[in-house]
């Protein structure tokens, strides 16, 4: 627990508007996790060059650079490939959005106004999710260390042996 | 008593006994029966009856006696020690005194058995085991009564307690636990104490929530080091204490930590060991641990001296030292790795020691520090040693780039590397000195410039702020320049003198070193310039004086300027000598007649006198002859007699000459003018004249060759005279020949013109033909009698001339021969000659001419002219005639042809004809075609006006929808937020808020979601009319729908006093097709109407079905089958006027600002579009204060067909979208699917930067180099490009954009160029500008290549592996 406690994973906020990054903030502030703001989707992309994140809440309409557009971008970077993006939007009622968001490779798609329980509950198997990964990395790392140790002692045993 | 009964029964009923007999047996069955089961002594013996009475009466006491004695033994176990385990003892009796003791065992086993159950089931309860139940049934059989009730609440107990128990389980272990503070159990299901007393623990956890945090910021800070903070969360009691503790913990730990502190600054940081710390007021654990710190400290310090010891030496450069002092545990395993670390130091120190030598000593730059089997700090420190040495080496390159410009004199430049510490110092003290260099430069240039240039003798250096050897230096300069001064003026005292021409003076002024050379050297020129004089003075007179030309000073041993003085009179002696031997040449050329020569040599003074004059005497003389020359030329060459010399200005000599010259040429005036009469008479064609003037010598010859030339010029006239005649009457008959085609003819002519041209009288012709030579022409010829008309060849003259064609001359013909007559008379001619007229080998006739007198030579000669050209003529008068014969042939032939022609000519004309009518009807078809053709242009364009007045429509209506939507999206981005804080705030997550405040929150989020509602309503709206909502039909029961209105709208009418129905007419379908989610928005639509706008009464949903002559849409009536929803209420009705109003957008039937409903009056406008949408129709029948009915048609069978539906809109370009601006970003790159993982050999594995502000750019650039295996790294603008490249030296390559904020691309190539260690990195430069010089700027920036954008992606590739390939093979 303290394991998880020390490693807080990051959670990546996008929307163009102040309040919606307040709201979403209040929202996950509870999950105890990074909270990364950023304002555009270019903001986005360069918070991605830098570190890696968990989960990536993501506003459709935004000037300029829109959702779909950072999500393809993200997709198409093998490093950022598999971060989970949950679209936000508030036209729900374009059945045309969620399915381009899908297709972006999107994980969910959440209309706004959103529940707040829902969209915590989301969040939170994603930061699992993400957590189990990080598990999963470490483990292998660890196996394959002894297994070249193992391998290594094998090989001075066979040598000694001869 | 039955048994007893039964008894007497057996025994002698005779009264055998006494009552006396009977006492003691009545006694002890009153006693029996009184319940005294005591044991009484034995009455006195009886016997018989009596005594099996008695015996029989003592056994029953017993039996009694017994089972109160269990009853009561059991009571007391039970109820006194609680053994409810315990039974009563099977006595002696049998029968209902066994059964009796079996059911009370039986009922107690049931009652504790129960309770026992129970009691475990509280046991467990009480063990915390929540698991357990009372079983509800009891040896196999159903509890009841009160047994089963209290089963039955011990059970509610404990699934209330388990429930209680879970959820402030759940809270205790969220809180206590995971720490996840805040957490709250739920009220849910529970009542009473135990609704109470969650309310009480979620209470406790909320208090405890924030006691804990603020103990936990508290205790966070302790653990963080921060002693200061307090707990100042309200507490009371137990938390109150640990309040109080945890503060006077704090205290505590804050004074224990301070003199911890100062031991260990003691100890640690100011390295005084022995050091005690000293806490007051403390005890328990903090005196241990105060007194642990200070037995620590002193075991510290005792291994830390022994450590201390090994590590002196090791700081004292002694690696050869190990720890040996006893240790335990960590200071163990430090001693240990201690000494590890004063191996690996060793290893270390050897490793930096190499590269300190190489950098430091040897002066090797760039080496770099490999400790292997090093990690962590070893590893660090290996790093930093190589960081070190790398800055170093750059530092220190800067620093020797500078102190190199100094040593080469340039002061200007400056360290500009960055630098720290005592490096910054150098940097600063190197700079500073270049900064006093430069300043004592100035001032010492300053004295030179004032001493040495401009002589101002005197001039001191003052450099001020100077100190040690720079003020020294500015002194001894000064002490210099006064030195100097001294001896230069010593020195020019002598050297005035010597100017003065004193040669005795000598320098005696006190110097040393190099004034002293200077001293011995003026001496010694002193000297050399006396001996200097006297050679001179020798060479002067031996030269001046004694005229011997050609000397030359010779003064050995001197050099510089005396050298040059040397040379110099030589040089004048020179000069002097070729003055004077020039003169003499120019006099000797005029002596010898060359007057064109003139003293050219330079001279001065007396010499150039006598070079004017010999140069005017060369005039004079130059002047005569060119006037004598003049006249010869006049006389001689032009011709113009009688021209006189005038030379003025000479005399004697001079004069004569000139008179002698005239006299000559008076002379020849007389004799050239005689010769000039003849030769005047012969240009005139008089031939006869000769000179005869008397002349000798030349003019004689000359004389003579006139006459002569007058002589040949007379035979050559009448040489050409005869020649002239020939050629002239050769021309005459040859022109008149021409023309003739008749040989007869010309034959004729030729002979009359030939024979009297030469003066013969007689003349015959004869042609060839054939062998034979036929007379054809003659001329004089007589009659017949003479010559012959035929002769064959080789027969005769004719003949023989025909066979030799060669002429036969015969003079003095004989007599007889031949005669010429006249008629006069006759006589024979003196000469005859016979000649062949040939042409090229062909003889074509020969020609005989007879003559009285005889032929010339001229004669022959135009025989021998003549006959050529008669054989040309004749020969082609021939070939004409053949020609001709030919010609009439052809011309018959083309007359025939011409015939022929003619009938074509015609065939063709007729042809001609019938094709101009056929293109005639071609020409009108292609009229007709034309005027097709215009028809269908008018037809297309006013079809494509239209379809872009379509368009137009199209597009208007589009904005008008996306303005809508966006608005709407607009709209609802706000309120989301709003919305989203209104729900958290009303849900009071923290507790803080009031009733009232969480009323507003409430309220608030009310409001949002009604205006959210709105806002769909319009979209909606706006989505129907712009044909955007679409349509799903699908199979629907009707009585879901019911189902579905009743639970929605039944709960409204009730809360509103009204009477709702709902109901299904018999002989409706059951099934439907249609869209059931906008058959349900509308028919929701209708029906909250209907309730809004009832106060009393009733509101009811009938449906049947309908006919279709209730319908009005020609699509519904002609559908099968229709369903009608009549929806009537009761309410306020509409008036007549308004009925078409209400289904208008934003219409309401009161619009009035009075009005009593609100609303947006959008519903029904939403309702008749999407009634349309599926098909249908909305009607309204109504009467104001009586209600209204509307009916929704549907037909039965919806088929997708939208009636008069409004035409789709081309598909609307996605509004976020946005026209892409820019350049794209990168091409050849497939659009959805990244790039695979690709391994490169060049480029796996490489590090490079990527320096671009578009981070659009850089993600994609990324993401394809990430493919290949990179290590990107990223900065922003130009100046963290720098920062990153000089944190990562490992960057292979630079990829730079041009365009950036602050410093561009091309100043930070420049920029990174400055590094040395970056010299050689490969920087590419990215930039979207396409114009010509790009290129050129890029390399000259010092950029190693250029991509233009939009990026080719391969060709990026293949520059970097380009790049990267020629680094790799560099190294």
């Amino acid at each position: 627990m303290t394991d998880r406690l020390n490693e807080k994973v990051k959670i990546l906020l996008v929307d163009d508007r102040e309040e919606n990054l307040i709201a979403l903030e209040a929202i996950l502030s509870s999950l105890d996790q990074d909270l990364v703001r950023a304002r555009s989707g270019e903001e986005a992309l360069k918070a991605l060059l830098t570190d890696e994140y968990a989960v990536i809440l993501l506003d459709v309409v935004m000037p300029g650079m829109d959702g779909f557009e950072t999500a393809r971008d993200i997709k198409r970077r093998k490093r950022t490939r598999d971060v989970p993006i949950i679209f936000l939007t508030a036209v729900n009622s374009d059945p045309d959005y969620a399915f381009r968001g899908y297709q972006a490779g999107a994980v969910d798609f959440i209309s706004k106004p959103f529940d707040p329980w829902v969209l915590r509950a989301k969040v939170s198997v994603f930061v699992e999710l993400h957590n189990k990964n990080r598990q999963l990395e470490r483990q292998a790392a660890q196996l394959r260390e002894q297994a070249a140790l193992l391998r290594g002692r094998l090989g001075d045993e066979g040598r000694a042996g001869r | 008593m039955p048994r007893t009964t039964a008894l007497d029964s057996r025994l002698d009923r005779s009264p055998r006994y006494s009552d006396a007999d009977l006492e003691p047996l009545l006694l002890a069955l009153t006693r029996l029966r009184d319940g005294d089961f005591r044991e009484h002594a034995a009455a006195p013996a009886a016997e018989g009856a009596i005594a099996a009475g008695m015996r029989l009466a003592d056994q029953i006491r017993e039996r009694a006696a017994h089972q109160n004695h269990e009853l009561v033994r059991v009571r007391k176990e039970v109820s006194r020690e609680g053994r409810i385990e315990e039974r009563l003892a099977q006595g002696p009796g049998v029968g209902s005194w066994a059964a009796s003791v079996d059911a009370t065992n039986a009922l107690l086993d049931t009652l504790t058995g129960q309770s026992t159950a129970m009691a475990r089931v509280v046991e467990a309860v009480a063990a915390g085991d929540l698991s357990q139940k009372v079983e509800l049934r009891w040896g196999g059989r159903q509890l009841r009564g009160e047994l089963l009730r209290m089963a039955r609440s011990v059970n509610l107990m404990v699934d209330q307690l388990d429930e209680f128990t879970s959820e402030v389980t759940q809270v205790a272990r969220e809180v206590g636990i995971e720490g996840r503070l805040g957490g709250q159990a739920s009220l849910r299901g529970m009542s009473g104490r135990w609704r109470d007393v969650t309310s009480a623990v979620n209470t406790m956890a909320g208090r405890l929530t924030a006691q804990v945090r603020d103990i936990a910021v508290v205790t966070t800070a302790v653990a963080k080091g921060d002693l200061t903070r307090q707990v100042t969360v309200e507490a009371a009691g137990e938390l109150q204490e640990l309040k109080l503790t945890v503060n006077t913990m704090v205290d505590q730990l804050s004074a224990f930590a301070d003199e911890v502190t100062r031991v260990a600054r003691e100890v640690g940081t100011e390295g005084r060991l022995g050091g005690q710390a000293n806490v007051r007021g403390v005890s328990g654990v903090w005196k241990d641990l105060t007194d642990n710190v200070n037995n620590m400290a002193s075991n510290l310090t005792s291994q830390v001296r022994g450590i201390a010891g090994v590590a002196t030496a090791v700081a004292k450069g002694d690696l050869s030292r190990k720890i040996t002092v006893d240790a335990q545990g960590e200071i163990l395993e430090l001693k240990l790795t201690l000494n590890t670390m004063v191996d690996q130091l060793s290893a270390f120190a050897d490793e930096v020691t190499r590269v300190a030598r190489e950098v430091g000593t040897e002066g090797n730059l760039g080496g770099q520090a490999q400790v292997r089997g090093v990690s962590g700090v070893w590893k660090d420190l290996t790093d930093n040693v190589n960081f070190m040495a790398t800055n170093l080496t750059y530092q220190v390159r800067n620093i020797a780039q500078v102190t190199k410009a100094v040593a080469y004199g340039d002061l200007s430049k400056k360290i500009t590397v960055n630098a720290q510490g005592e490096i910054l110092e150098l940097k600063d003290t190197v700079n500073t000195m270049v900064d006093t260099l430069s300043a004592f430069a100035d001032e010492v240039t300053r004295v030179a410039r004032e001493v040495g240039t401009e002589g101002n003798l005197g001039g001191q250096a003052n450099v001020r702020g100077v100190s040690g050897v720079w003020k020294d230096l500015t002194e001894n300069v000064n002490n210099m320049a006064t030195n100097l001064t001294g001896q230069v003026r010593s020195i020019a005292q002598v050297a005035t003198a010597v100017a003065q021409g004193d040669l005795t003076r000598k320098i005696d002024v006190d110097a040393q070193g190099e004034i002293l050379q200077l001293k011995l050297t003026l001496n010694t020129m002193v000297d050399q310039l006396s001996a200097f004089a006297d050679e001179v003075t020798r060479v002067a007179r031996e030269v001046g004086t004694e005229g011997r030309l050609g000397g030359q000073a010779q003064v050995r041993g001197v050099s510089g300027v005396w050298k040059d003085l040397t040379e110099n009179v030589n040089n004048m002696a020179t000069n002097l000598t070729g003055q004077v031997r020039n003169i003499a040449q120019v006099t000797t050329a005029v002596a010898h007649g060359d007057l064109t020569r003139k003293i050219d040599v330079d001279a001065r003074g007396e010499i150039l006198e006598l070079k004017t004059t010999i140069n005017t005497m060369v005039d004079t003389l130059s002047s005569f002859a060119s006037e004598v020359t003049r006249v010869a030329r006049e006389v001689g060459s032009e011709g113009r007699l009688g021209g006189q010399a005038e030379v003025a200005g000479v005399s004697g000599t001079w004069k004569r000459l000139t008179e002698s010259v005239n006299e000559l040429a008076s002379n020849l005036t007389t004799q050239v003018r005689a010769i000039a009469e003849v030769a005047s008479g012969v240009a005139s064609g008089d031939l006869t004249r000769e000179i005869d003037v008397a002349a000798r010598g030349e003019v004689a010859e000359l004389k003579d060759n006139v006459n002569l030339m007058v002589a040949n010029l007379r035979e050559t006239t009448r040489a050409n005279k005869e020649q002239d005649w020939l050629k002239t009457n050769l021309a005459r008959i040859t022109g008149l020949m021409q023309g003739h085609r008749d040989l007869l003819q010309v034959a004729q002519l030729i002979v009359n013109e030939l024979t009297p041209t030469v003066g013969a009288q007689y003349g015959a012709l004869y042609l060839a033909k054939d062998a034979e030579l036929v007379l054809t022409a003659g001329y004089g010829l007589p009659s017949g009698s003479e010559g012959r008309g035929r002769f064959q060849v080789g027969e005769g003259l004719v003949g023989q001339v025909a066979e030799e064609r060669r002429a036969i001359l015969v003079h003095k013909v004989p007599r007889g021969y031949l005669r010429i007559e006249s008629g006069l008379g006759a006589a024979p001619p003196a000469s005859v000659i016979v000649m062949p007229v040939v042409f090229e080998t062909q003889l074509l006739g020969v020609i005989e001419l007879a003559t009285f007198g005889g032929f010339t030579d001229v004669h022959l000669d135009f025989f021998e002219q003549f006959t050529e050209t008669m054989g040309v003529t004749i020969n082609a008068i021939i070939a004409t005639t053949r020609t001709a014969a030919l010609l009439e042939e052809s011309q018959r032939l083309t007359r025939e042809l011409q015939e022929r022609s003619d009938e074509l000519q015609r065939q063709q004309a007729e042809l001609r004809r019938s094709n101009t009518e056929l293109e005639e009807k071609a020409a009108l078809l292609a009229k007709q075609n034309r005027a097709i053709e215009i028809q269908n242009f008018e037809i297309e364009q006013a079809r494509r006006t239209l379809e872009e007045r379509a368009e137009q429509l199209a597009v208007s209506s589009r904005y008008k929808s996306e303005f809508l939507a966006n608005m709407s999206h607009e709209l609802r981005t706000p309120l989301n937020s709003l919305l989203v804080l209104a729900k958290l705030l009303s849900e009071n997550g923290e507790g803080n808020l009031t009733a009232k405040q969480v009323e507003f929150a409430r309220t608030i989020h009310d409001s949002g979601t009604d205006l959210l509602q709105l806002i769909n309503d319009i979209l909606d709206l706006e989505k129907v009319e712009a044909g955007k909502m679409d349509v799903h039909p699908q199979p629907l029961e009707l009585s879901k729908l019911v189902e579905y209105v009743d639970a929605t709208f039944r709960p409204l009418a009730v809360d509103q006093g009204l009477g709702f129905d709902v109901r299904i007419n018999p002989g409706t379908p059951q099934m439907l097709v249609a869209d059931e989610q906008r058959l349900q928005q509308v028919l929701r639509n209708l029906l909250s109407n209907a309730v809004k706008f009832t106060e009393d009464g009733e509101v009811s949903l009938v449906i049947e079905e309908a006919d279709t002559s209730e319908v009005a849409s020609p699509a519904l009536q002609g559908a099968e089958a229709l369903v009608a929803f009549r929806i009537s209420d009761t309410g306020i009705g509409i008036s007549e006027d308004k009925l078409q109003l209400i289904f208008e957008a934003f219409q309401q039937a009161d619009g009035t600002t009075s009005r009593r409903y609100g609303g947006t009056g959008l519903g029904l406008s939403i309702s008749r579009n999407i009634a349309r949408l599926l098909s249908g129709e909305i009607r309204v029948v109504s009467r104001p204060g009586e209600g209204s009915t509307f009916s929704l048609y549907l037909p039965v069978e919806f088929d997708g067909q939208i009636p008069e539906a409004l035409p789709p809109l081309p598909p609307a370009p996605q509004p976020t979208s946005s026209a892409p601006t820019g350049i794209p970003v990168l091409t050849g790159l497939p659009d959805d699917e990244a790039p695979a993982d690709y391994t490169d050999v060049v480029l796996t594995g490489r590090k490079v930067l990527i320096v671009d502000d578009d981070v659009r750019n850089v993600f994609a650039l990324t993401s394809v180099l990430e493919g290949y295996g990179m290590d990107v790294l990223y900065a922003e603008d130009g100046q963290a490009g720098i920062d990153v490249l000089q944190h990562n030296p490992d960057v292979s390559l630079v990829l730079m954009d041009v365009m950036m904020p602050g410093l561009d691309g091309y100043a930070t190539t420049a920029a990174i160029r400055e590094m040395p260690q970056f010299a050689d990195l490969p920087i590419v430069i990215i930039t979207a500008k396409v114009m010509q010089g790009d290129r050129e700027d890029s390399l000259a920036s010092g950029a190693s290549d250029y991509v233009p954008k939009p990026v080719d992606v391969d060709h990026l590739l293949g520059v970097m592996r380009t790049w990267l390939q020629r680094t790799e093979a560099s190294e």
